[in-house]
């Protein structure tokens, strides 16, 4: 598998307060696939998305990501693990505002040995022509199109996308969810989106649904839809 | 309620705010030291002087005067002085009768001295463990100690005119009765007289001077070593006072006013929402002034303050040093006002420009926030396209906000420079004595007679003259030596070690540096004895750095002088003369010029050492806020660049790369600086003194000063670093989602 979690869980302390973000969580997922995690807010998917991602460790359990015990390993190792197998693309985009579009790019291309041409990539998400503007000069969709080529140009394992469509309007999103669909087939790339929005879920291979911290359903759908044919 | 947010803000930023606190605290500390400690040293020199009836000059004649007669005919207040060298083994007590008219004597404690009994100064007394009371045996000869005095022409107590550093140890002077004192003289050789008035003809007088009573020294107060050089000690102090306690003051508000302005950028929002609340310019600016006004009063108060407080033993040690007694305790209010409020005025002007942008924009606009819409084209830089990728961001991040990187290359030439002046200061002082001494007079023994001599009858003794000489147009005193063409006690090389002949005429670096002077340039010398004027071609300059003199073979002196051929006027020996007492003016031992610059060394070091530490913490301060800012400003952008993979070490050297390169370029610069500073002190200051600092920057200096800075340096990058390895991506995020 390529992706197993077993008995994972997380808590926060706030105040004197606990919550258990995750509670004990299990799952596998083959390698090339697109996934999503369906749950409302609060439900434990950004913390399920930062411990898959490694900039998050967990209390209890088991997490192993292409051979990687997550689990076990200490901070030097994880960045090791981002750097050669993750790309992320987040809610708000999160590029680096005094770099370019082509800047921001590159900056994850440099981590690669075996990346793509930033250029190709860039011209895949339709943000060539805009290589020289910084981020405050795009629209939210665009900025998006460059985060997912941030996260692409490295040829990554993994893309966690934590609602990448949360922030932006319906044709955009849908454009976000085509270029993700087209990574995931054109390089194999496997793709897991946490998002609150269950009309993305029908895209998806395997459907995990979480409510407060817990795994309350694992779908497997046979016939995903197209990006082309998500409505909300 | 608005005003709990400056101290909250403060208390969460402590590090930048308590770096800038830092750096005030310094400028006034600083500022109220040195202020107080000249003003100190200053007013008490003039009340001295003016109250104790300084000379105007002094002279010394073969025979008598008849002192009615020339103070009359001069308009002058004029009086004989009796003067007796008492030494005591390595020690040597100068002894003066009491003089009534000029330079009287204060006795500082204790009385004027009756019949068998001593007043000594100060120092020497300490120094030799002497108290009022103790009894001091004179050739047998008991006095009493009757307390201890200070001599308006003896205030930097040197032995020689040509020593550098005052050793109380080993010399001191003290007075005596003249009945007393004649009973140790039998009979006068030569005749001192201190005089105390304005002189229209110097000329007319010396001549008179010379042709009645055979002029040997004529020495007016400029001239004088032993009183000039507090003069210009004080003048040497008080620029280094202002500059330095003022560019520190300049550096904090500049760092004040990057540190606000991008304050008030992070805090747009806040701002914005305030003012959509109703809140006016006004009421938000007041809120925004506290920052500098809190920086104010717990930096410039205290440091002016504390200032205050260090600034006695300051005087205390300076005034012992520099011999000027404390007649009356002065508190320059003045002074102490200007430390405490001058950072007011540049901390509030600092803080009002980083808020005035604010005042100017719409509510939407402060609502928006302005800082990422202000990369525009010019910050793409592609000039740096060819560059790999993380040297490229390094670079951007630098030029980006190089109004910072300036203050940081600003501040580590400053450190530079004052560092270098430290080190250089100390090595010149050891070269001095090491080059000077051992190198290049190569004699252990002095001795001027009072009259030219036709005979050497010591067969191991070297022969010379010396005649003293103003530079036409200037106040320098020049001396020339007239010394054996094959001299094995003076050993004059050039700049590049090579041993100069003595065919023509050779004069020293000092004088050749501090007028400009090089082979080939005539100089025009005015004589001290009878007005003379010479001209004299330069032929070579020897590589030494004391004295405003000039060298040529004894025939050729006293060829051009117009002197008798083969007369002399001095000795140079490797052994000690037996040299009858009563035929020399003076003698000058080496060994006791390096003693006596050893027992200094020591005191000198302990200023040295200050002016290290106060480089060493002003560059680790200025380079730590700033980076510190940078990576605050940079809190996301490094917590995203975390999770795409980037280690620490990369991303300390993207955010913090660019402060070698600043580093570098203000260390570069502070050696040029240095050199300005110098070359300032030599010709503005020492000009007119016969002294001269081979103050140079030499490779030593420089690693040490390069090894400092950089430990400096490292370890702000290393506290910058830790800043970066605590930024958690996962809490980066978690702002971003709240």
């Amino acid at each position: 598998m390529f992706i197993e979690v077993s008995n994972l869980k997380k808590s926060y302390r706030v105040g004197n307060t606990k919550i258990d973000a995750l509670r004990d969580i299990t799952f596998a997922l083959e390698k090339g696939g697109f996934y999503v995690l369906l749950g409302p807010s609060g439900s434990g998917k950004t913390t399920l998305m930062n411990i898959l991602g490694g900039i998050d460790t967990a209390d209890s359990g088991k997490v192993i990501v292409d051979g990687e015990e997550l689990t076990a390993l200490n901070q030097k190792s994880l960045t090791n693990y981002r750097r050669k197998k993750l790309g992320f693309i987040f809610q708000f985009y999160n590029l680096v505002n005094s770099l370019t579009v082509y800047e921001n790019v590159l900056s994850t291309k440099y981590l690669s040995e075996d990346g793509l041409d930033p250029k190709d990539v860039l011209k895949t998400v339709g943000m060539w022509e805009h290589r020289e503007k910084f981020p405050f000069e795009l629209s939210g969709g665009e900025q998006q199109r460059v985060a997912i080529a941030r996260a692409v140009v490295k040829n990554p394992a993994l893309v966690l996308c934590d609602e990448p469509t949360g922030a932006l309007d319906f044709e955009n999103a849908k454009k976000v969810l085509e270029l993700l669909e087209n990574i995931n087939k054109g390089y194999g790339t496997t793709i897991i989106i946490a998002t609150h929005n269950t009309a993305i879920s029908k895209m998806a291979h395997k459907i995990m649904k979480l409510r407060s911290g817990e795994l309350t359903e694992f779908i497997d759908n046979p016939s995903p839809i197209s990006a082309e044919e998500v409505i909300w | 309620m608005l005003n709990r947010i400056p101290i909250r803000i403060i208390i969460r930023n402590k590090s930048q705010f308590l770096g800038i606190i830092i750096l005030v605290f310094f400028s006034s500390l600083m500022y109220a030291l040195f202020s107080i400690l000249v003003t100190n040293i200053d007013m008490n020199y003039k009340n001295f002087i003016e109250r104790y009836s300084q000379e105007s000059f002094h002279f010394i004649t073969l025979s008598p005067i008849n002192v009615d007669e020339i103070s009359k005919k001069y308009n002058l207040e004029v009086e004989e002085r009796l003067s007796w060298d008492y030494d005591l083994g390595n020690k040597t007590l100068r002894i003066f009768s009491i003089s009534n008219r000029v330079n009287r004597p204060l006795i500082s404690k204790g009385t004027l001295p009756k019949s068998q009994e001593i007043a000594i100064d100060p120092n020497f007394a300490q120094a030799n463990n002497l108290k009022i009371g103790d009894n001091f045996s004179i050739q047998g000869k008991i006095f009493k100690i009757s307390g201890y005095l200070y001599l308006p022409d003896y205030i930097y107590i040197i032995k020689n005119e040509q020593d550098m550093l005052p050793d109380p140890i080993h010399f001191g002077v003290g007075i005596m009765n003249p009945e007393d004192l004649k009973s140790f003289i039998p009979y006068a050789t030569h005749h001192y007289y201190m005089a105390r008035g304005k002189v229209n003809d110097f000329t007319q007088l010396k001549e008179e001077l010379n042709s009645r009573y055979k002029l040997l020294v004529f020495q007016e107060k400029w001239d004088n070593f032993r009183i000039i050089v507090t003069e210009k000690k004080m003048e040497n102090a008080k620029p280094m006072a202002y500059v330095i306690s003022g560019f520190v003051l300049i550096i904090s508000s500049v760092l004040l006013f990057i540190v606000l302005a991008r304050l008030i950028d992070s805090m747009h929002t806040e701002i914005g929402t305030l003012y959509a609340l109703g809140y006016s310019h006004r009421e938000i600016s007041k809120v925004y002034l506290q920052f500098p006004f809190y920086i104010w009063l717990l930096g410039a108060i205290p440091g002016g303050l504390i200032g205050y407080y260090l600034s006695d033993p300051l005087v205390k040690f300076y005034v012992s040093f520099l011999n000027v007694p404390v007649i009356d305790k002065i508190f320059p209010v003045k002074e102490l006002l200007i430390a405490i409020f001058s950072p007011a005025i540049f901390m509030i002007s600092a803080g009002y420009l980083a808020i005035r942008r604010l005042l100017k924009m719409s509510v939407l606009e402060v609502i928006k926030g302005e800082t990422e819409k202000s990369f525009t084209k010019r910050y793409r830089l592609s000039l740096l396209n060819g560059l790999s990728f993380k040297r490229r961001l390094m670079l951007k991040q630098g030029l980006l906000h190089l109004s910072r990187e300036i203050v940081l290359i600003l501040g580590v030439a400053f450190a530079t420079l004052i560092l270098l002046y430290g080190f250089a200061g100390g090595s010149a002082l050891n070269n001095l004595v090491n080059d000077t001494y051992t190198n290049i007079f190569k004699y252990n023994y002095v001795y001027i007679f009072n009259n030219y001599q036709r005979e050497n009858k010591y067969s191991n003794a070297e022969r010379f003259s010396i005649l003293s000489f103003n530079l036409e147009g200037t106040k320098a005193n020049v001396i020339i030596y007239g010394i054996e063409k094959d001299s094995k006690m003076v050993s004059l090389r050039g700049d590049r070690g090579e041993l100069l002949t003595l065919d023509g005429f050779v004069i020293t670096r000092s004088l050749a540096d501090k007028f400009n002077l090089r082979p080939g340039d005539t100089i025009s010398l005015i004589s001290k004895i009878d007005g003379k004027k010479y001209s004299l071609k330069i032929d070579n300059i020897a590589d030494v750095y004391i004295g405003n003199s000039g060298y040529m073979s004894l025939d050729k002196f006293n060829q051009i002088f117009g002197l008798e051929t083969d007369s002399f006027l001095g000795l140079y020996s490797f052994e000690k003369l037996d040299i009858p007492r009563e035929t020399l003016i003076s003698s000058m031992d080496k060994d006791y010029l390096i003693k006596a610059f050893k027992d200094n060394a020591e005191s000198i070091n302990k200023i040295l050492q200050v002016m290290y530490f106060m480089s060493f913490l002003l560059s680790l301060t200025i380079i730590y806020i700033l980076s510190s800012l940078t990576i605050t400003e940079n809190r996301k952008s490094i917590g995203i660049f975390k999770i795409l993979g980037y280690y620490d070490g990369e991303l300390s050297y993207i955010f913090l790369g660019f402060n070698n390169i600043s580093f570098l370029l203000g260390f570069s610069l502070g050696i040029p600086m240095f050199n300005v500073l110098v070359s300032y002190i030599m010709n503005a200051v020492l000009r007119d003194v016969d002294f001269s600092m081979n103050m140079k920057a030499d490779m030593k200096n420089v690693f040490v000063t390069f090894i400092v800075l950089l430990i400096a340096f490292l370890i702000s990058r290393y506290l910058g670093r830790r800043r970066i390895y605590s930024i958690s991506p996962g809490i980066i995020l978690k702002e971003q989602a709240e």
